[in-house]
């Protein structure tokens, strides 16, 4: 068993494919200073998805994130996931390439989401692959009708306690808030910055006194849609999800040897289910590269960046405040 | 036996920092150890008696390469031997 589900269904229906969209290697990024930052600050580029997050929830609190998956079908346009009302849809990667009278479908499906910890790991071998026999002329073919992905995704809810001098704690830098000048203090403006600003700097990461529910939902969905449907999925260095469609819809069979689409389904299915193996050993190989190799702080990876660029407009409101109180 | 050979000092980095670990209430069983690195040099430069010590949660690492690697479930520890102090320096997610 390949632990792929298939759905399977007779009928031709040739329709038009996407177009490609597939994110390349992370890289190392270089952090440099500004004239006016302290030396422990990192600085992220400003492509912060803050605007889109969920508001900050008490300590303790539960995060409940609605998710609703709609799966394309052939010609149906690109995959939605929606987390929580507007906040964080799954980024649509149509991998598609014209092929000769076959469709490309684009990766669908949602991870659950829950509470309890901070991670992210897709199941590929629950991934499911539905496809079906179409006619081709002397031959039965194979027709791939969608890729449903699946796996795990959990945020934990950083402490907030917006007017209370405590840590750990989400900073609240407004007057009344949670940020003082008193020097030796876990609230002082400098302590709070410098904690954030090494999140994504060898040794780092969340905490352990200020951070926020924002960019841990940032980071984990960052792995989501781009370490894994976007690049390991996808990508020609990982599964190359669109070859590997095309080179099922290319599958036959003749109806010589089968005499309905119910026999072609049954000679078709060990050639498509060694093609879904090796897709899931390829998804499942660069997912582990990438996740191995860059998701610590300071060594390039596409969570810490997410999560970085949410701090960094945090940062910037501490600093802010700072020099209005003329700390 | 010396007290600062390498298996030494590597043994009481590690002890030291899980006891800080569970002193934040993490069951040692949950975790292991997948790095410890003497920072004497580099851009995280603290000095020869400082170790840098990352647990990962268990449940987050497979078997084999067959299954996927969880992202997140680290705890890094920084450690003083010449104090005797660890200190949580963030958690990984």
């Amino acid at each position: 068993m390949s632990g792929f589900d298939r759905v399977g269904r007779s009928g031709s229906g040739y329709q038009g494919a996407g177009s490609s969209d597939s994110l390349g290697t992370p890289g190392k990024r270089t952090l440099t200073e500004g004239l006016d930052a302290p030396a422990r600050e990192s600085r992220h580029g400003a492509t912060t998805e803050g605007g889109q997050l969920e508001a900050m929830t008490g300590a303790g609190g539960a995060v409940t994130l609605q998710v609703q998956t709609t799966l394309p079908g052939k010609g149906q346009g690109a995959p939605e996931t929606r987390e929580g009302g507007a906040s964080h849809a799954a980024a649509s990667h149509t991998a598609g390439q014209e092929m000769s009278a076959n469709s490309i479908v684009a990766p669908g499906g949602a991870p659950a989401v829950g509470a309890g910890a901070n991670d992210c790991v897709p199941s590929t071998a629950s991934a499911v692959v539905a496809w079906s026999v179409a006619d081709a002329g002397a031959n039965w073919r194979a027709d791939v009708t969608s890729l449903t992905l699946a796996g795990r995704i959990r945020i934990n809810p950083w402490p907030s306690n917006p007017t209370t001098m405590t840590v750990p704690n989400t900073p609240n830098a407004v007057v009344g808030g949670n940020i003082n000048n008193t020097a030796g203090s876990a609230n002082h403006w400098q302590a709070v910055i410098d904690d954030m600003a090494d999140y994504d700097t060898a040794g780092g990461g969340a905490g352990p006194n200020w951070h926020s529910t924002a960019a841990s939902t940032a980071h984990e969905w960052a792995h989501w849609n781009h370490d894994y449907v976007g690049d390991a999925v996808t990508a020609a260095a990982g599964g190359n999800w669109a070859a590997v469609n095309a080179r099922i819809d290319a599958i036959t069979v003749p109806k010589a040897g089968n005499a309905d689409a119910a026999a072609a389904r049954v000679a078709l299915t060990p050639l498509v289910d060694a093609e879904i193996a090796r897709w899931r050993t390829a998804t499942i190989a660069r997912w582990n590269a990438l996740i191995g190799g860059t998701d610590t702080p300071g060594a390039g990876g596409r969570g810490y960046a997410a999560g970085a660029a949410v701090l960094s407009t945090q940062i910037a409101a501490v600093r802010a405040f700072k020099a209005a109180q003329g700390w | 036996m010396p007290s600062h050979t390498t298996s030494n000092e590597l043994e009481q980095a590690v002890e030291l920092a899980e006891r800080i670990v569970v002193a934040g209430g993490t069951a040692l069983d949950q975790l292991k150890l997948t790095s410890a690195v003497n920072m004497m040099a580099g851009s995280a430069y603290r000095g020869p008696a400082y170790w840098r010590v990352t647990f990962k949660r268990r449940d987050l690492i497979p078997k084999d390469a067959a299954s996927e690697l969880g992202a997140g479930g680290q705890i890094f520890v920084d450690v003083d031997l010449a104090t005797s102090v660890a200190k949580i320096s963030g958690h990984g997610e």
